[in-house]
């Protein structure tokens, strides 16, 4: 399997190389190694998931001196990032076969190759039990992510937004990089087994030192996975991204973080006080991202800009219900179990609708050429396919029953608010959290409403690009993740299944409880059950099932008097204006909210002025320090010697007359002594 | 294998000889670059003889001749091959043919930084040479070999560096002189003190000495070193040194001379003695703080070449840090003190050759004056990103792993000074990383400065370029496990 | 199974044909407080038939804004058949507290996409406003039913009712029950709170383009959501008497409802509307007694 990954990812390389001049021919190159690699993704996750986890044998490449092996080994966790990664990645390179036509003077074999060495690396990350190499792949990420967030090369705003993320991430995982070696000193070998050891040995010797690997390994997941404070480059990395790559980058490699914090402090840590510690750290860094995020994205008008906020929020309550989990694990061993499949499944959702909103956001920028909401308008007339997906996308990030955003932010809600009995300050997140899904559906109406809504301004009319909505290449994928919105809403049992079997090997260890146990009369819905009480009950298909019986009857009641249609325009109290005057823009949105939040939000670290010191360059630059002053001493110093070249003869023989007194003086003194 | 290790020898040699005196006659003037690269090439193809022999077999030593006023017990001169002289070799050898070749096209009038007319001969003549002599630096089997060498090195440089003969470039060349020849007087000194206490040259023989003395000699060595390789205070020649033409600061003052000072300690260090903790923690402390200094002159530099020679002076720090941790007691940061001087050179060089070729195409090497240029050249804007990812040390090329090595060296000494030393190291690394990552957005990214414009290379310097991008990708995979059978 | 399938028509009856009345007690005790005669109380059955009859006037060529008010009227159908209203919640088995609170957000989501899909400035004007203080008013509806759910363990409605009636009145759930109450004139659309409906200032807001069976689905909505609140707030914080024959709890729980109602139509006639901003102060302020609230439920009081 991995010579087959590995020839196909060089059999593309090649190929788009060759093909460059051709756009049509090097996208179809670079789709179909996409779909291949995917599909050998989809196919490893497959045998997995039925038949165990799979080892290679022999690592791939062994650096005795560090103790790292090249092992590849692929668990149900693993393999069940393989199936997001695989998914995501398929959606985006496909959608971005035209998509690319917005960037007309950049090389297309460029794009395809750091696309392919990206999807490369982040199989890598998931794939590896050494925490060596795990880093190797790690950086290979953000570098290929880096040329392919700079893509556009001229523009000055892209390239500091990439600069921005490639240091964030870097000094990140520097921070780790140590934390790690200190781990690694004192097994000698990266193996996450070995690390496992290191890590249960400090845990009675050395809790203060434990406790700095574990905040620095806090620190570098989290930037990756776009926490608050250090998940700052998202907001200029998302939007300055082709909008294929916003979708991967936002829906797989965030989650690349979300994994390192999972295999790290659920199966790497073992079971002590520091769990429940470090839950509460993690639920708590979550609700901070989880309010932070959200609010910030109510005040964006650049609707990428608030996609990439909303991301911010979203990981933060996957952090919220992981923290949960690890917080909860001596308390209530099955609440625990919930809140961490909730946070995971949360992780799979958000993967499938921050995806899917990307790609519309992206849908938008390619018909429309603009990014900012203050000057679109009424786009359904020209895109309404793309409206309705857009739509579902909307509605399962919101969290509205039947969708699958409903179902993991109702299980957190759930876990947080029932484990606040015990530890109240969960009650709080769980209050965060349910107070921000309601500001989703705030950023959502202003962005769907005013993108959608209403008419076309005349200006925006004449700016957009021909054909009915856009490309179906860009649509499938769209149509597909929307698709999967609704199925994961009204099946979740499938991937709560995985997820369950992705903890397997944790510190549940043993006594994992059976899925079973945790919901009850699973097949068809969710009963969770936390501490033998059932705590609530969503029955998708029955819910979906008695909605529509609702919709019918509405819709038989606006029908009963069976009236006549006719299409009036819009009334504003008579007067005929220009749409474009009259429109309600976006940022008038929430005005009166936003002062609040403004105030709270748009801190920003004040610009730091480093005046190059000088005092320290005069010090330093031994030249003018040391050297010359001792070669002019030295000369100054034979210059006094000249000075008794005077020419005179009479004055040499005079030397020599004193000389040769002196030295008789000194024989004679000599033999004395 | 006799046979081969003289040619190696002979051969950079010959050539020196056929182009002073001007036979065969259709290689003068400008043409005398195609012998010179005629002459590396061979010696290069030598070189690959003498250590496809010696793979698998224990270091040998091949000597002869002695001189009749000092008495020793073995032969004096000739050579040893053992893994880190075929180290040195194979990044002297390698190194100095594509140097050679690139300044076939490089010195050239179409140069439209420096053109240039004349002085091919007295070019290549020096640049011969000083292959020899590093040649000779690298198989020394003893001190004394290598201090003859080393000297003839440093005159080399001298000569090189001025070879533009102008004001500034006679004073740079004569700087240097002096600063790598006066503290290498220390090496003379702690050379003779060895000799007069266990009448041998050897390296291994530092550890017969008395326990005082061995103290002294072996800062003595570390002085001439340092001068040497440009670390502490002797760092001053090199900035200056960059008036020289870019092949010659690639080749001597970032992947050769500068790294005989590093490999004068590494002999020294792993020649089987017991160096003692407190010489490998004084090399650390004196190669962190060269490596800040050299980070802080970073951020001030307009000057392409000079932020490049910054950035040579940090990493030989590495080198040393490595060498010194390995006295300390890591083995691990040895090893990546040596994988660093391989990786090193070879992505330094292209960093190098690629500003070359920037100011051969676009007639400065000024950040300022410089923006856009990954529309002109693909080639050179794929070579120097490589080089500036090598450097500053991003998985997986190259020097990330050397780097790693050494910051696993640092923690792997326990102690409170190793861990703030691989912090240090981290931080350091990321200062150079945030800086070169600036610097290139500012020169290859952003608005090209004209329009359209397209540069043209000659065939010599675009194939140089291209085996440097591919040799700077291999380097680690041939180092990594090479350097398993070190001490 | 039978039980479930009568209680879900009665729900469903309840909501569909009483929910109107409920409006016209409101109107005739408006009218009265303000010293007039007021509409018969069957008015709202008159205004929803003659609605019905209505052209249906389309506005900008978005289906959403024919679609928009099916999915209001049918979020606040399931959500009546997740509300107990004297008996147990008929889709009680297939959806708890937080589903029933998510589909009458739905609802809410359902008016503002009718109101931004023409357009209209006042009907975007006023989807914001119902924005705005849909995100300070969740919460507090949320905050309330969460001290009932510290103390019960479980988010299903029934044992929240349970628990409540076997233990009696608690403090922090008699705390609880006053900011859903005021709260409930907001979901209610009614003053001082019906600032996105503000027929003065901004034509209706959302429904400024809604007419005919649209309007009058949306009309419905409102007088539908009367009944669920009121017995969401009865059944939550005040379970008693309970009798446990059906039919009887069933007619006791109007009974309850009307009183409530009264209640809010009266609050409804003296105030006049306040601003928004002010609307926002006012309601962060009363997130400080839920604050309150919590913390006595958590220390079990």
């Amino acid at each position: 399997m991995i010579t087959l990954f590995a020839a196909t990812i060089i059999l593309g390389l090649i190929l788009t190389a060759l093909t460059r001049r051709s756009r049509r021919l090097c996208g179809t190159i670079g789709v179909g190694t996409v779909t291949i690699m995917s599909g050998i993704l989809f196919c490893v996750a497959y045998r997995v998931f039925t038949g165990g986890p799979r080892n290679l044998s022999k690592p791939l490449m062994v650096i005795p001196s560090l103790g790292a092996e090249l092992t590849v080994s692929v668990d149900y966790l693993s393999a069940l990032f393989l199936v997001i990664i695989g998914l995501v990645s398929f959606a985006g390179t496909l959608y971005s076969f035209r998509y690319m036509d917005l960037y007309p003077s950049q090389g297309i074999a460029r794009f395809y190759h750091c696309l392919i060495l990206f999807i490369a690396g982040m199989v890598g990350v998931v794939s590896v039990s050494d925490m060596f190499f795990f880093f190797v792949f790690w950086e290979f990420m953000t570098l290929t992510s880096y040329f392919l967030v700079i893509y556009e090369k001229e523009d000055q705003v892209v390239l500091r937004a990439g600069l921005k993320y490639f240091i964030m991430t870097h000094v990140g995982t520097a921070a780790m990089f140590i934390g790690a070696i200190l781990l690694q000193t004192r097994v000698g070998s990266f193996a996450f087994a070995a690390l496992r050891e290191a890590l249960s040995g400090m845990v009675e010797a050395h809790p203060v030192q434990l406790s700095f690997v574990l905040g620095l390994f806090v620190l570098g997941f989290g930037t990756k996975a776009g926490m608050y404070p250090v998940g700052g480059w998202l907001p200029d990395a998302h939007p300055a991204a082709p909008s294929g790559v916003s979708a991967m980058l936002s829906g797989v490699m965030i989650k690349m973080g979300v994994y390192g914090f999972v295999r790290f402090f659920f199966f790497l840590l073992p079971v002590s006080t520091h769990t429940f510690a470090w839950g509460i750290v993690i639920a708590a860094c979550g609700a901070v991202s989880l309010f932070m995020g959200t609010v910030s994205a109510l005040l964006q008008h650049d609707f990428k800009r608030l996609l990439a906020f909303s991301s911010i929020g979203q990981m933060g309550y996957i952090l919220l219900g992981i923290g949960t989990g690890l917080a909860f694990y001596e308390i209530n061993p099955l609440l625990s179990v919930v809140a961490t499949m909730a946070g995971m499944y949360h992780l799979v959702n958000h993967a499938v609708f921050k995806g899917l909103l990307f790609l519309n956001a992206g849908a938008i920028l390619y018909k429309t050429g603009t990014r900012d909401l203050n000057r679109l308008s009424g786009l359904y007339s020209v895109m309404p396919l793309t409206a309705w997906v857009t739509l579902i996308a909307a509605l399962s990030i919101a969290g509205m029953p039947p969708f699958n955003g409903f179902v993991s932010k109702w299980l957190i809600y759930q876990t947080t608010i029932i484990g606040g009995i015990s530890v109240p300050v969960f009650i709080l997140f769980g209050v965060v959290a349910i107070f921000i899904s309601t500001v989703t559906i705030a950023y959502f109406i202003k962005f769907f409403g005013t993108c959608f809504g209403g008419e076309m301004g005349s200006e925006l009319e004449t700016s957009l690009r021909p054909g009915l909505d856009v490309p179906y290449t860009m649509r499938i994928p769209q149509n597909i993740f929307a698709l999967l919105c609704v199925l994961l809403g009204l099946f979740p049992w499938i991937p709560l299944q995985m997820i369950h079997a992705g903890l397997t090997g944790s510190l549940y260890g043993n006594s994992l409880p059976h899925l079973s146990s945790v919901f009850g009369m699973s097949e068809i819905g969710l009963i969770p059950m936390m501490g033998g009480v059932q705590a609530g009950v969503w029955f998708p298909l029955m819910g979906l099932l008695v909605f529509g019986g609702c919709l019918m009857v509405a819709v038989i009641i606006s029908r009963v008097g069976s009236p006549e249609s006719r299409s009036v325009p819009i009334w504003n109290c008579g007067e005929v204006y220009d749409t474009d005057e009259v429109r309600y823009r976006a940022q008038s949105f929430y005005l009166p909210l936003a002062s609040h939040f403004e105030r709270l939000v748009s801190w920003e670290a004040p610009p730091i002025h480093l005046k190059k010191p000088e005092r320290i360059y005069r010090g330093i630059d031994f030249d003018k320090v040391l050297f010359y002053p001792l070669v002019t001493a030295m000369l100054r110093f034979s210059e006094m010697f000249r000075r008794t070249h005077v020419g005179i003869p009479q004055v040499y023989m005079l030397f020599q007359v004193i000389g040769f007194i002196l030295v008789v003086a000194v024989i004679v003194w000599l033999t004395l002594m | 294998m006799t046979v081969w290790l003289a040619l190696v020898f002979l051969l950079p040699l010959a050539g020196v000889l056929l182009l002073l005196t001007g036979f065969p006659s259709c290689f003068q003037g400008e043409r005398a670059s195609r012998l010179a690269s005629l002459s590396a090439l061979a010696t290069l193809v030598a070189a690959g003889g003498v250590i496809v022999q010696s793979l698998g077999k224990p270091p040998a030593f091949f000597l002869f001749g002695r001189m009749p006023w000092i008495r020793t017990e073995s032969k004096l001169f000739g050579a040893v091959l053992d893994p880190l002289s075929v180290l040195m070799l194979v990044v002297t050898v390698v190194i100095g043919f594509l140097v050679v070749f690139f300044s076939n096209g490089y010195l050239s009038s179409k140069n439209r930084e420096h053109p240039v007319t004349s002085g091919f001969v007295r070019y290549y003549a020096w640049l011969l040479f000083f292959i020899f002599s590093m040649i000779g630096l690298a198989l020394s089997p003893n001190l004394l070999q290598f201090l003859i060498f080393w000297e003839l090195t440093t005159i080399c440089s001298a000569a090189l560096i001025a070879f533009y003969e102008d004001e500034t470039s006679f004073r740079s060349g004569f700087k240097a002189l002096l600063m790598t020849h006066i503290p290498g007087l220390f090496f003379i000194v702690g050379l003779a003190f060895i000799f007069v206490y266990t009448s041998s040259f050897e390296f291994a023989s530092i550890g017969r000495l008395p326990g005082t003395i061995k103290v002294m000699v072996l800062i003595c060595l570390l002085l001439a070193g340092w001068a040497k390789s440009a670390q502490g205070p002797f760092y001053t020649w090199i900035p200056d040194a960059m008036v020289a033409p870019t092949p010659i600061s690639a080749y001597l003052h970032a992947a050769a001379m500068v790294k005989a000072g590093a490999f004068l300690i590494a002999r020294v260090f792993t020649a089987g003695f017991e160096v003692g903790s407190g010489i490998g923690l004084l090399t650390a402390t004196v190669a962190i703080i060269t490596m800040f200094m050299g980070l802080v002159f970073y951020f001030v530099q307009d000057d392409l070449k000079r932020l490049l020679a910054y950035s040579t002076i940090s990493n030989v720090g590495y080198i040393f840090l490595g060498l010194g941790l390995g006295a300390a007691g890591s083995l691990v940061g040895l090893r990546g003190g040596l994988l660093h001087l391989l990786c090193h050179a070879f992505a330094k060089t292209l960093l190098f050759l690629s500003v070359g070729a920037i100011s051969y195409a676009a007639g400065t090497r000024l950040i300022s004056r410089l923006s856009g240029l990954a529309g002109s050249s693909p080639l050179l804007a794929g070579a120097f990103i490589t080089g500036v990812l090598s450097v500053t040390g991003i998985p997986p090329f190259s020097c990330f792993w050397s780097k790693f090595f050494i910051v696993v060296g640092a923690f792997e000494l326990r102690s409170t000074f190793g861990v703030i030393l691989g912090i240090l190291v981290l931080g350091e690394s990321v200062g150079a990383f945030i800086w070169f990552i600036v610097v290139t957005q500012r020169v290859f990214f952003g608005e090209p400065r004209e329009a359209g414009e397209t540069f043209a290379f000659p065939f010599a310097i675009k194939l140089v370029l291209g085996a440097l991008v591919i040799l700077t990708l291999a380097a680690p995979l041939l180092g990594i496990p090479f350097l398993e059978g070190v001490r | 199974m039978t039980t479930t399938i009568s209680l879900a028509i009665v729900n469903l009856l309840l909501v569909i044909i009483v929910a109107p009345f409920y409006e016209g007690v409101i109107r005739k005790l408006k009218a009265v407080v303000h010293s007039r005669k007021g509409p018969p109380l069957r008015q709202p059955y008159l205004d929803l038939l003659k609605l019905l009859g209505k052209e249906r006037l389309e506005v900008g060529g978005n289906p959403l804004f024919s679609f928009a008010p099916v999915l209001t009227f049918g979020s606040v159908l399931v959500a009546a058949l997740l509300t107990p209203m004297g008996a147990s919640p008929p889709l009680g088995f297939a959806g708890d507290l937080i589903v029933l609170v998510y589909f009458l957000a739905l609802a809410s989501v359902g008016i503002m996409l009718g109101g931004t899909s023409t357009g209209n400035p006042y009907g975007a004007l006023g989807t914001a406003r119902e924005m705005m203080l849909a995100m300070v008013v969740e919460i507090i509806v949320v905050g309330s039913l969460i001290v009932a759910v510290i103390h019960s363990h479980s988010f299903d409605l029934m044992h929240i009712s349970s628990w409540y009636r076997e233990s009696g009145p608690v403090l922090s759930m008699v705390i609880a029950a006053i900011p859903f109450f005021l709260v409930l004139q907001v979901q209610l659309g009614k003053l001082p709170f019906d600032i996105p409906d503000a027929d003065q200032e901004i034509m209706g807001g959302p429904f400024i383009e809604a007419g005919g069976p649209s309007l009058a689905l949306y009309k419905w909505s409102y007088f539908a959501k009367q009944i669920i609140l009121a017995s969401l707030f009865l059944e939550v914080f005040i379970p008693w008497p309970k009798t446990g024959v059906i039919p009887v709890d069933i007619l006791i729980n109007l009974v309850k409802v009307l009183v409530v109602i009264a209640l809010v139509g009266v609050i409804d006639a003296v105030n006049p509307r306040i601003r928004i901003d002010q609307a926002v102060r006012y309601f962060i302020g009363i997130w400080v007694v839920l604050v309150f609230a919590i913390a006595f439920a958590l220390i079990g009081v």
